[in-house]
């Protein structure tokens, strides 16, 4: 029998980046907060410092600030045909645990979606026609635009001390910019990143080709910087530990650096770690969330109480929770029915190796998790897709995030996996190998779902979520061709030879790395038939209760997740702050 | 009575009289060739059989054609011998060994800093940097000045190839070097300063090649530079990180992180 807690106004679910957001906001506003937090408390000092941190066995391969898999996992499965097994391992993505989850571990590449990106189906349908897009996506407009969140892009870039150039400031064309982004309100807080060499030589040959290459937007600082709250932030030092690794030098932003000290010093916000929320607990109607229910680190179980619950957790497992506790019609594939665990989508990662001589010492080890030269030319609809017929697209960068000795070792295709003549090749080619990556787009599609597993369950007794997913044709065809583009920039490095790999030439594989940006399953949109939460991310259902994180994308971007999280965070915090709070029932008639 | 100290004195007194000699030549060598600071060579071209060294960072725009911007680092030990022992530019009067050692073992009295087995471009970006004034230093800046840049390679090789023995200092109170072996390894969260090893290396080793080691330098020495970071009196860190640290650090903190850090013994390589 669960123990019932003393009510609050707020509790948040997971002390992520939107959790911290969340928490600083609405303790701000007077509200009594609490955060819940299946993990632990662990900080800049001491808990992140180098050399210990710079653990590539511990953090890197064996996932030391990933979440624990045999408590909770999911299951896979490619298609519906196929019986789902559980992952027992990390491969494809990597969701984080303990206090700032994946704002502990994340690289910091800072992007803003394209003003196209929201409005997705009807741009493609207005500009191409209205069977331009296959069938069997069912991609749609996000219900909010690009310019209702450009304050909160930029609230938040502030907020992380983002480095960059703006290449549209309030309409007007900057140079050395991305000239395809959606107009800027202000420049970028901090100036970009200091160039490697494999990045100037991929910006040298893009530039030959007419492309437009900028400095990729960086949560790494680039200089002494104090954010709008106070927090004070330093330069980073190019040590090249920032994915899977948390930062010794204050320089990379995260929820514990950038917000959690200024919700940690207000006492309307309380910080509860090792507590397991398990369910969303709704009233006897089913229209209104009273609070959760979680267990604490010795197997307790209480019962807090709340006004308002706000799902901050990652984006797969708010999924999870609003399926366990019975919050909306859960999607069906063969009817196309309901909406819980609808439009999961992905991300379509390719890459092409430039192999260079032996003379072409690059020096990748000196990297950052967000150094990186890219270009838009290929994003989005920032190219005529009349001709090439698929939706969507993905930047094309060459990122130095650093060559860390155990997993870089880059060898070209026909190189023995082991032996005398594996180490040869990765003597010989260590240093002298630069890949351009493709960040590939993810249109949804109707077999592509989140759902509840009928066999396994987790330690708390709940059904496993289920993943049913493979690369729609469309994402097939979009791939290759991106790849295509990028393949072309690589041979006009200057290296020997060049070989690509594509992941969507072959099935979805989860065992293999490819990038921690799983979207969808809660999404948001204008029709409560087609998305789970309003435009504020207010769900349809339940009015007390708020969904975060990227299950609100409809479809994924050809770009990484957290800078519209961020902004879609502080857009919903301000909706409860100034709509919510003083009327208490749906921002958006259904 | 130590009969190191005692000698370390008689040196440092040696080399002041030396250096008194020569700062009236190198001022008069400046006056001559209208020399502010830093008389600088035309910079070398690459050269890829050695290892690039790290640009300064604030050095190129980030969006210009860095694909030519590493500059190679390449010293002669031998030539550096001659040079240290005063047949350079800089003359006898410039000489390094008086004050820092025939093997580079420094001097305990803190103004002389052991410089045996210092990365070599560490050295030689110390140099340069007396030059052109964001080190400035009574005594190195004239020296550094009068040096051609091929011989602030050549000095800097040499005492990177310096072995030298080590003394350990006596001991400290344990309070103290506890204090300081935490902010070596952790920081310190009440000031907001991460590890010292985090960037000089496990135990202070020094990390090739622009970190130097701490660990084995002098008291008198470590806690000198930290003043000097503090009062932005040394300004030659591309990116602030060392003026930050010192600043943020208490006066107790610096104290004992020095004193950790002196009781180390230098790395061996």
């Amino acid at each position: 029998m669960a123990q019932r807690l003393k009510p609050v106004d707020v509790v948040l679910v997971g002390m992520g980046w939107t959790g911290a957001i969340f928490a600083k906001e609405l303790a701000e506003a007077g509200l009594r907060v609490v955060g819940l937090e299946r993990g632990v408390f662990h900080d800049t000092v001491p808990d992140w410092q180098a050399p210990a941190m710079h653990d590539e066995l511990k953090y890197a391969v064996r996932w030391g600030l990933m979440q624990d898999l045999a408590r909770e996992t999911l299951t896979f499965r490619n298609d519906a045909a196929q019986t789902a097994l559980p992952m027992r391992q990390f491969g494809s993505f990597l969701p984080g645990t303990d206090v700032g989850g994946a704002g502990v571990h994340w690289n910091g590449q800072t992007y803003r979606f394209l003003p196209s990106d929201f409005v997705l189906r009807s741009h493609y349908s207005e500009k191409y026609g209205r069977n331009f897009i296959d069938a069997d996506l069912t991609v749609q407009d996000w219900g909010v635009t690009y310019d209702e969140l450009e304050p909160f892009y930029d609230l938040f870039e502030r907020v992380c001390g983002i480095g960059g150039r703006a290449g549209n400031l309030k309409g007007r064309r900057q140079p050395g910019g991305n000239p395809f982004e959606g107009p800027r309100s202000a420049e970028y807080p901090n100036p970009p990143m200091t160039q490697d060499f494999a990045g100037a030589l991929f910006q040298k040959a893009a530039a030959s080709l007419g492309l437009n290459p900028f400095p990729q937007p960086s949560a790494n600082m680039t200089r002494h910087y104090t954010n709008p709250y106070g927090a004070q932030m330093k330069p980073c030092m190019y040590c090249g530990y920032c994915e899977r690794f948390a930062c010794e030098h204050f320089a990379k932003a995260s929820p514990q650096v950038c917000v959690l000290p200024f919700a940690m010093k207000n006492p309307n916000f309380e910080l509860r770690t090792r507590a397991h929320v398990n369910r969303v607990l709704l009233d006897a109607g089913g229209k209104r969330a009273t609070g959760v229910l979680y267990v604490d680190e010795g197997g307790r179980e209480f019962e807090q109480p709340a006004e308002i619950v706000v799902l901050c957790a990652y984006g797969l497992w708010n999924v999870h929770l609003l399926l366990v506790s019975g919050i909306g019609q859960p999607y069906d594939p063969a009817t196309g029915e309901g909406v819980v665990g609808r439009n999961y989508a992905y991300q379509t990662m390719s890459s092409v190796s430039v192999f260079y001589d032996s003379d072409t010492r690059l020096n990748q080890f000196m990297g950052a998790g967000a150094l990186g030269t890219v270009l838009d030319d290929y994003n989005g609809d920032n190219f005529d897709h009349g001709g090439p017929g698929f939706v969507g697209g993905g930047y094309i960068a060459l990122n130095t995030t650093g060559a860390r000795p155990i997993l870089y070792h880059p060898v070209p295709s026909g190189t023995p996996r082991w032996g005398a003549g594996w180490k040869r090749a990765v003597a010989r080619h260590y240093n002298h190998v630069a890949a351009v990556g493709c960040h590939g787009s993810s249109a949804a599609h109707r077999g592509n779902y989140l759902s509840l597993d009928p066999t396994y369950t987790d330690a708390y007794g709940r059904p496993l979520l289920r993943l049913t997913f493979d690369f729609p044709d469309n994402d097939r065809r979009m791939s290759r061709y991106i790849t295509d583009q990028a393949e072309r920039i690589a041979k006009a490095m200057g290296g020997r030879f060049t070989e690509r790999s594509v992941a969507a030439d072959s099935t979805y594989t989860i065992t293999a790395y490819q990038t921690t940006h799983n979207t969808g399953g809660a999404i948001m949109g204008n029709d409560p038939r087609l998305s789970v939460v309003n435009k504020y991310l207010q769900s349809w259902d339940v009015a007390n209760l708020f969904v975060q994180g990227a299950c609100v994308f409809p479809q994924n971007a050809g770009y990484n997740p957290t800078g519209t999280v961020g902004a879609l965070a502080y857009w919903s915090v301000k909706a409860i702050k100034e709509q919510f709070l003083a009327r208490r029932e749906p921002l958006v008639q259904a | 009575m130590n009969p190191h100290r005692g000698g370390s004195r008689d040196r440092a007194l040696l080399a002041l009289a030396v250096v008194a000699v020569a700062g009236a030549v190198v001022l008069a060598a400046m006056v001559r060739e209208g020399v502010a600071a830093g008389a600088t060579d035309p910079p070398t071209p690459s050269d890829r059989r050695t290892t690039p060294a790290v640009a300064p960072a604030a050095a190129v725009a980030p969006m210009e054609d860095r694909t030519t911007a590493f500059v190679a680092f390449e010293g002669d030990p031998r030539a550096g011998q001659r040079v240290v022992m005063g047949a350079g530019r800089a003359g006898v009067g410039g000489a390094c060994f008086p004050c820092h050692g025939v093997q580079g073992e420094g001097d305990s009295g803190g103004a002389f800093p052991r410089l045996a087995g210092q990365p070599a471009f560490y050295l030689y970006k110390q140099l340069t940097n007396y030059a052109d004034g964001t080190r400035p230093n009574a005594i190195m800046s004239p020296i550094a000045v009068q040096m051609t840049q091929q011989e602030r390679r050549d000095a800097a090789a040499y005492y990177s190839a310096a072995r030298a023995a080590f003394r350990a200092p006596p001991a400290d109170a344990p309070n103290r070097l506890q204090l300081g072996a935490g902010i070596a390894a952790v920081g310190s969260r009440t000031s907001g300063v991460q590890a010292c090893t985090g960037c000089h290396g496990p135990g202070g080793s020094g990390v090739p090649p622009d970190v130097p080691y701490l660990a084995g330098q002098s008291v008198a020495y470590l806690e000198l530079q930290l003043r000097l970071w503090h009062e932005a009196r040394r300004t030659n860190d591309p990116l602030g990180v060392m003026a930050d640290v010192a600043r943020r650090l208490t006066p107790e903190e610096r104290a004992s992180v020095a004193r950790y850090f002196a009781a180390l013994a230098p790395p061996q390589r």
